[in-house]
């Protein structure tokens, strides 16, 4: 279940920061509905305890790393919503997604930190999706 | 112009108003809230991030008060006394530090309007769940 993906290079293109992300969101396709509905349901929870715990970051102090910590959930939320209905888009569709969560990436993050990003992403990704597998798993089997 | 003594009684109404409501349509109601919150950080986040915009900043804090307001009341039940008051006091201290004390009154109607609104939604799914539609 584990995914590892091998980004190369310190310095990612724009071009390349896509490609990342149309991998992630191709992978996490593969899985069931259910899952990703699930995965997508806990990392917005997770965005939200992150935006509750550091509202005087964000709110008050206008603390940069704290509002890039918060997006990084929010393309976390956007990169399980776009993997979720992927089956149901045409490839046009999908593009237009991937443009929109590019944009925002290279947006929010500056270049030297979009390798380090990729990788919080990642971290993020593999908890929301292990806890939803497991909480899946447990439902089936009606416990 | 409300003072900091009835804006906590505000909150505390708010609370104690909610959680008389069934604990599964509360948590229809907050994941409704926390999808709006959601939907706004990721429309809004060139304002945010890029141009700070106070206003706009506050707005998803609106938001977020009243997700806590809905999640706090959901507990209630299982709360002690003492529990409860630490919680109305954090929704309360994020309040008057995100909104100057001249929005208090318009900020509070704000916060009715998204729980009614997402109250309004979150019972529409509900009935279909318990209908097993």
């Amino acid at each position: 279940m584990g995914i590892d993906y091998d980004i190369g290079g310190n310095m990612l293109t724009k071009e390349q920061v896509k490609d990342e992300i149309r991998k992630r969101i191709e992978e996490l396709g593969k899985h069931d509905f259910t899952v990703l509905d699930e995965a997508l349901n806990t990392s917005t929870l997770l965005l939200y305890l992150a935006s509750s715990g550091l509202w005087k970051s964000i709110a008050i102090e206008r603390n940069i790393d704290a509002i890039k910590f918060i997006y990084q959930h929010v393309i976390v939320s956007e990169i399980f919503r776009t993997a979720e209905v992927i089956d149901a888009l045409k490839k046009e569709g999908l593009e237009k997604y991937i443009d929109e969560i590019s944009e925002m990436f290279t947006g929010v993050f500056p270049q030297a930190e979009w390798k380090y990003r990729l990788e919080r992403i990642d971290e993020f990704i593999y908890i929301a999706l292990t806890s939803a597998l497991r909480m899946t798993m447990a439902k089936s089997q009606g416990k | 112009m409300i003072t900091k003594e009835q804006l906590k009684n505000e909150i505390r109404k708010r609370f104690d108003e909610l959680s008389g409501y069934d604990f599964k349509l509360l948590n229809e109601v907050f994941y409704t809230i926390l999808l709006h919150i959601y939907i706004w950080l990721d429309g809004l986040w060139k304002a945010i991030v890029l141009e700070f915009d106070g206003e706009v900043i506050r707005r998803v804090y609106m938001r977020l008060i009243a997700s806590r307001i809905v999640r706090e009341a959901s507990l209630v039940d299982v709360l002690k006394k003492e529990e409860l008051e630490d919680r109305i006091n954090e929704v309360y201290e994020m309040f008057i530090r995100i909104f100057p004390q001249h929005m208090w009154k318009e900020a509070l109607e704000k916060i009715d309007e998204e729980i009614k609104s997402s109250l309004n939604t979150a019972m529409e799914v509900y009935v279909i769940t318990q209908k097993g539609k």
